[in-house]
């Protein structure tokens, strides 16, 4: 197993003194599905952000095994799930998820097949020329995730992405998420506040505590990528693991 | 229009109708004399007798109006541009475009007309300061507006300076540069009369707002209030044109164009 990622040491504070992330190290293997896991609070989105290169750490460093441009301290390509679809109102659904492509100034040719390839992935290939204002919450989270891929990123940030949505939507786009996952396998990072659906979609959970933002826990989740199904959610198996890291989240919450 | 969109402009044509009746027969009962007040009929008469006369001053002010708007468009955009690209440029030159905003322009139409000797020129430059400032300062608003999200998928994508600007700043900034346009449309003829009151001068090219003038210093009433009406119209049709331009540009996507069925 190779590593993706090695963060070591790292630290981030804030101008108003705020310590939001203290000595926080791990590794991320390349190719992983990883979870941070933690209260509001606790840094995990500052931790992404700090990944994606949209926040500077104040202290520690990150290796990137293959970083931008033969540097190891910038990310590679990178692709990002806010928790909002955080659509542009004014483009279709096509003009939105070709927006990384046409930044990019892709020939034309390849961008139209990576722009298929994407649409097709989360299923919109018939919605290409709706607005967002016609798309339900789904949907739209659907054409932010198609954008997050569309230029095959190495490494796929997620920030609470489906918090925001109904169970049912929640559940399908988690299995739709795995697929796509299983079929790429680009290195996931996934920020969410949900045990079961860290544990449903991870190779690894890392548990973090807040005040200062740390990480107290690392689980491997051993279930092999064709057990994880709807029925999985019903086993014993996921259920020792959801109980086992949910007592390590209240145990390190003070009530 | 269909015969649903009849009935409901009908109750509005009715109080029209209703009105001008009104003012007829209260003229023509009380014996007003027109250099008091004209009735409706005796201002229809001037509009067709005076239409020579009258339909040259309509084009004038019209044209003046649609200048007057088409450079305050470009300029204000143009500025607001500028001054969203560059913080200094903003900070430098944005107090002094508030001073010059709040300066009431009728207060500085003089001394343009003085200073700019081609009296064309003069009339086209005092309307379009009048109508510049509400494009600049809502575009500015606009450029601004874009969201911070999507601020910083463009950061992640290494987004050049020209592209955030023409895919994200632009479109992010349309509702409120049009509801700019449509408070500039009405603005610029407002700009139109002024100019024209402070100019003042003859001959068979100058505006609407001259015949007024011209007409009340002969106590041609009926003609005085012929030449209101088609100020009026020209108002309407600004208002219109600038309305329709904002409906087309978001129809498709804004909020503010979704219908919803109840």
């Amino acid at each position: 197993m190779t590593t993706f990622a090695n963060i070591r040491g790292l630290g981030k504070h804030f101008a108003d003194g705020t310590v939001a992330l203290a000595d926080l190290n791990l590794v991320i293997a390349h190719g992983s599905f990883v979870s941070l896991l933690g209260p509001s609070g606790c840094g995990k989105s500052t931790l992404l952000r700090i990944l994606a290169g949209l926040a500077r750490p104040s202290s520690g460093t990150i290796e990137f095994s293959q970083g931008a441009a033969g540097r190891t301290d910038a990310p590679p390509s990178v692709g990002f799930v806010f928790q909002e679809p955080t659509l542009m109102p004014w483009a279709t659904v096509t003009q939105n998820v070709a927006l990384p492509l046409r930044l990019a100034r892709i020939p034309r040719d390849r961008a139209s097949q990576m722009l298929h390839t994407a649409l097709a992935s989360v299923g919109l290939a018939d919605f290409g020329t709706a607005y967002p204002r016609q798309l339900s919450g789904g949907m739209k989270m659907r054409v932010s995730i198609a954008r997050a891929i569309v230029m095959r990123p190495t490494i796929l940030l997620l920030d609470e992405p489906f918090a925001a949505l109904d169970e049912l939507t929640r559940l399908n786009l988690n299995q739709d998420l795995l697929q796509l996952w299983a079929r790429d396998r680009f290195t996931t990072v996934f920020v969410t506040h949900s045990v079961s659906e860290a544990v449903y979609l991870s190779q690894k959970v890392f548990v973090m505590a807040p005040r200062p933002g740390r990480v107290t826990g690392d689980y491997s989740i051993d279930i092999p990528a064709a057990q994880r199904t709807e029925e999985l959610r019903t086993s014993i198996v996921f259920n020792e693991y959801q109980r086992e890291i949910a007592q390590h989240l209240r145990a390190g919450a003070p009530a | 229009m269909s015969s649903q969109r009849w009935r409901a402009a009908l109750p509005a044509i009715l109080m029209g109708v209703g009105l001008l009746a009104a003012w007829e027969l209260t003229v023509r009962r009380f014996e007003i004399p027109s250099y008091i007040v004209p009735g409706p009929v005796a201002i229809g008469k001037a509009l067709v007798v005076d239409w020579p006369l009258l339909s040259g001053s309509l084009l004038a002010t019209l044209r003046l109006t649609l200048f007057a708007l088409l450079f305050a468009t470009v300029g204000g955009l143009l500025a607001a541009i500028v001054f969203s690209e560059s913080r200094f440029i903003e900070r430098t030159l944005f107090p002094y475009a508030v001073i010059l905003q709040v300066t009431p322009s009728v207060a500085i139409a003089p001394l343009i007309i003085i200073w700019v000797n081609n009296t064309a020129a003069a009339l086209v430059l005092c309307a379009t300061f009048v109508a510049f400032f509400p494009i600049l300062s809502a575009t500015v608003a606009g450029l601004k507006s874009a969201d911070h999200n999507l601020t910083e998928l463009f950061e992640l994508h290494r987004a050049r300076r020209w592209q955030t600007l023409l895919y994200l700043k632009l479109p992010a900034a349309l509702p409120y540069f049009l509801s700019g346009l449509r408070i500039s449309g009405g603005l610029a003829l407002v700009g139109a009369v002024v100019a024209e009151f402070v100019a003042g001068s003859g001959g068979h090219g100058s505006g609407l707002a001259y015949r007024i003038l011209d007409a009340g210093y002969q106590l041609q009433f009926p003609r005085l209030f012929a030449a209101l009406v088609l100020i009026s119209v020209i108002g309407v049709a600004m208002h219109f044109l600038t309305s329709f331009i904002s409906y087309l540009c978001l129809r498709s996507w804004h909020e503010s164009t979704l219908v919803r069925e109840r």
